[in-house]
């Protein structure tokens, strides 16, 4: 009985060993069998993604020889620079490197040379000369007659202000002791008139050639007699040895203004007479003398 | 061979070959005892003849089952117990029971009559069954077989003193049995008594008898299914459990087999399945790898097209622009346009303009200025050829002038400031006329002979006579000039008592304010201070810069805070 017993518990225990290894082996199977499907699966992924890259590989490849074989394409670098210059404000370099492109140069033209509008203004030609525009700024600035002819009215209106300013704004002091003659011209704190000059240029020839012609106004307005501070004259009588001398003594403000002649000129009927007072006394040391009272020396020449 | 191996032999040539002399052996080998167990629990010899036939009955049909260390007096033994207890289950057993109780109550009322072992004989078989099967059995051997001790330890493969030893202890326990039961006087001696006085010897007709009855009922010799069962139950236990692990192991080898193929494959197959996996990550990355170059390079063809249509537009504007420019500056009818960056001047009047000019076409060390460059229109060649030529001549100008150049205390009055704390001229010699002409009149040859005869007079113009209001502080006619030249300088303080510069130059000409000294410290100095790069520059000779510059540092040094080390 107890063979029997141990045959079958040696049986049985070899039963549920192989039960327990065939139910194993069924899971290993059935894990097996899962796998296989997603390798399958996967190798068919593979499939299709190798298919993709080599696609894109492709695609990739052509748009490299199509990148490499396309010309560099980039702005004219010479435009782009102009492009980022104002006219007027164009560098050296630049304007030399664009006349070239243009291809202006001494040999392009027997009749005249094309040149840069900073040129122009860097040449510091005398514009205004003798309270005239000056022929050679009437021709580099390319002034038509019309335009000359505004811009020459307006110097001229500029002139007939000022008499008519000056002749409303000097004031006479009352000689004494030595002095013989004492005028002084108010100043126009508004500046209206020399305003008005530049407002006349620019509306004439427009703002570029206004500005080629305004660094001569105030000389211009110089010799109209134009000051920013008030103009005194001072003519005083004085004695060398015997003989009589007259001097002018000139201040603008404050301050001796040394254009006319120095600290001390000398007033003679020929000339050195401040240009500021003429609207007053359109003859000069005559018209003073005769207003004061007091006469002229005479001319070295005259005697 | 041993009384064991013997009953196991016997047993095997029975169910093997059918030999009822050895099944015949057996019974007359066993007969007493069975018959004896059987007649102590019957008590009646018919009866227990029919117990000891059905035992061995029993014995004949499951003689198969019998390993050679299976007792077979301890089988039977156990089996006639059995056997008589079921036959005295039996009808015919009760009454015969009722009978012999009548009897024996009869006979147990005259105790003196009988002997000691006598009350020990009920429970003799249960004290036997206590035993363990080698005790028993060898009493059974010995005290129902009949067999001597010699014969006892040969069918337990022992000596004769051990079998007499293992009766001796078996019989101890046997009395134990009876103590525990009651029986206090219980002694070994007893215990043997009443073995051997329920000992029986069956006749040789009741083998016979016995013989012929169970093989009658005894089942043929096994073959086939029932030979191996019978073979297998004739195994030893060692060898059953060998046979049954080998019949069960081969099953489970072959599953584990089974099993470690199918392990192998899951392993090969989810190796295969990583590696896809692994593959198609690595592809997957490439095609993103490759998405990002193809969009970076779509985008920078989208931007080399959008840059070509641009730099297309940019060039047909910049033709148009100089279409127009062109068609401007060389109309009949030339007008001044402002949107123009160019102007056209007539040549005819280009030498009164270079008159009229208030600026120089050249400046040291020999340079063309841009203005004069557009308006003689210089080629960059010929540009190159003026500037070589004006920067040879304006050395060697300058290195005549730099050879005069001799340093003093002396100056006029009033040139040099009462507060300086010191001072230094530096003088420039006029040149000899000769010496300033010759290298002049070289350059000038040189210079119109690049430019040529027609554009010579821009050139000449600015040779002319300095015209009143004018004045040049560089440029042709200063490198030309003859005169004597002269720089001033000067040491002071300034309010706060901080070293200052001053210089005055050509007698005064051109004077520049109070700077300060100590920008003219060596490099490195922490009290240096940015500027002196522009000292004198434009005006100055490189020489005289050079010793002016030097005065001053060793002037700055004297003075620059004690604890500095410049």
């Amino acid at each position: 009985m107890n063979k029997v017993l141990l045959a079958l518990t040696i049986l049985g225990a070899g039963g549920g060993a192989f039960l327990t290894a065939r139910q194993s082996t069924t899971q290993l199977q059935r894990e097996a069998d899962d796998n296989r499907g997603a390798w399958l699966t996967q190798t068919q992924l593979v499939a299709v993604a190798q298919k993709d890259r080599a696609a894109l590989s492709e695609h990739v490849r052509q748009l490299r020889e199509v990148l490499a074989q396309a010309p560099t394409a980039t702005e004219n670098p010479l435009w782009s620079a102009f492009q980022t210059n104002r006219v007027g404000h164009l560098p050296p370099e630049l304007r030399e490197r664009l006349l070239e492109e243009l291809g202006f140069n001494w040999q392009s033209s027997e009749e005249f040379i094309v040149v840069s509008k900073e040129t122009i203004h860097d040449i510091w030609m005398r514009t205004i000369q003798d309270c005239k525009l000056t022929e050679i700024a009437s021709t580099v600035l390319a002034l038509t007659p019309a335009e000359r002819s505004q811009v020459e009215a307006v110097m001229q209106r500029v002139q007939t202000d000022f008499n008519d300013w000056a002749q409303l704004h000097t004031e006479r002091t009352e000689p004494k002791g030595d002095v013989v003659a004492q005028y002084t011209l108010l100043n126009d704190p508004a500046l209206s008139v020399s305003n008005n000059f530049a407002k006349g240029v620019f509306d004439a020839v427009g703002k570029q050639r206004a500005e080629l012609i305004l660094p001569d106004i105030p000389e211009f307005l110089f010799v109209v007699g134009i000051r920013r501070e008030p103009l005194t004259m001072i003519v005083k009588r004085s004695m060398a040895g015997n003989e009589q001398r007259l001097k002018v003594e000139i201040f603008e403000g404050t301050e001796q203004a040394s254009r006319y002649g120095g600290r001390w000129a000398s007033v003679s009927s020929r000339g050195n007479f401040p240009p500021a007072f003429r609207p007053v006394f359109p003859n000069g040391w005559a018209d003073v003398a005769e207003r004061e009272g007091f006469e002229l020396p005479e001319e070295p020449g005259e005697k | 061979m041993s009384d064991r191996h013997q009953d196991f032999e016997l047993l095997q040539r029975f169910t093997r070959q059918g030999e009822q002399s050895a099944f015949a052996d057996l019974v007359r080998r066993h007969l007493d005892l069975v018959f004896g167990t059987a007649l102590r629990k019957v008590e009646d010899l018919g009866a227990a003849q029919e117990v000891a036939q059905n035992v061995f009955t029993a014995l004949a049909r499951k003689a198969w089952r019998f390993a050679p260390d299976d007792s077979l007096p301890a089988w039977l033994h156990k089996a006639a117990l059995l056997e008589s207890k079921s036959w005295l289950r039996g009808e015919l057993g009760r009454r015969r029971r009722e009978w012999t109780a009548a009897e024996l109550g009869t006979t147990m009322n005259t105790p003196e009559e009988q002997p000691v072992f006598r009350p020990l004989l009920p429970l003799l078989d249960e004290a036997l069954l206590s035993l363990r099967e080698k005790d028993r059995t060898a009493l059974l051997l010995r005290y129902y077989e009949s067999q001597s001790l010699r014969d006892v330890g040969a069918a337990f493969g022992v000596s004769e003193d051990t079998a007499q030893k293992r009766v001796q202890s078996a019989l101890e326990k046997l009395a134990g049995f009876f103590k525990e039961h009651g029986f206090k006087t219980a002694s070994v001696a007893a215990a043997a008594a009443a073995l051997q006085s329920t000992a029986t010897s069956a006749s040789g007709t009741m083998v016979s008898t016995v013989v012929s009855a169970v093989l009658k009922a005894a089942p043929p010799a096994l073959t086939g299914l029932g030979a191996l069962l019978a073979r297998m139950a004739s195994l030893s236990r060692v060898r059953t459990a060998a046979v049954c692990v080998a019949l069960a192991a081969v099953p489970v080898a072959w599953q584990l087999n089974q099993r470690y193929g199918s392990a192998n494959e899951t392993r090969w197959i989810h190796a295969q399945l990583l590696a896809a996996q692994n593959e198609l990550a690595v592809v997957q990355a490439e095609i993103a790898r490759l998405r990002g170059t193809s969009g970076r390079l779509e985008r920078f063809m989208a931007q080399s097209n959008e840059a070509a249509a641009l730099a297309a537009e940019s060039a047909q504007a910049f033709e148009a622009w100089k279409r127009r420019i062109r068609g401007l500056v060389t109309a009949t009818d030339y007008r001044w346009d402002d949107d123009s960056p160019f102007a056209r001047i007539p040549k005819a009047v280009l030498p009164k303009l270079s008159e009229l000019s208030g600026a120089e076409p050249f400046s040291p060390p020999g340079v063309v200025l841009p203005y004069a460059r557009e308006l003689m229109g210089l080629t960059a060649s010929e540009r190159e050829a003026v500037e070589e030529a004006l920067r040879q001549s304006f050395a060697e100008v300058e290195s005549k002038l730099d050879a005069g150049i001799h340093e003093t205390n002396v100056t006029s009055p009033g040139r040099i400031p009462d507060t300086a704390l010191a001072a230094r001229v530096f003088i420039v010699p006029a040149l000899l006329d000769e010496e300033a002409k010759q290298p002049g009149d070289k350059m000038l040859a040189e210079v119109r002979s690049i430019v040529g005869e027609d554009r010579w007079p821009l050139v000449e113009a600015r040779l002319l006579e300095e015209r009143g209001g004018h004045r040049y502080s560089g440029g042709l006619r200063s490198i030309l000039s003859q005169s004597q030249q002269d720089l001033a300088v000067w040491v002071e303080t300034d309010d706060k008592g901080t070293p200052t510069m001053g210089y005055g130059f050509n007698g005064g000409v051109a004077t520049m304010g109070k700077r300060p000294l100590f920008m003219f410290l060596p490099e490195g100095s922490p009290s240096r201070i940015e500027g002196a790069e522009d000292f004198g520059r434009g005006f100055l000779s490189k020489t005289m810069r050079q010793r002016a510059a030097t005065w001053l540092q060793e002037q700055a040094i004297a003075r620059v805070g004690k604890n500095e080390k410049p």
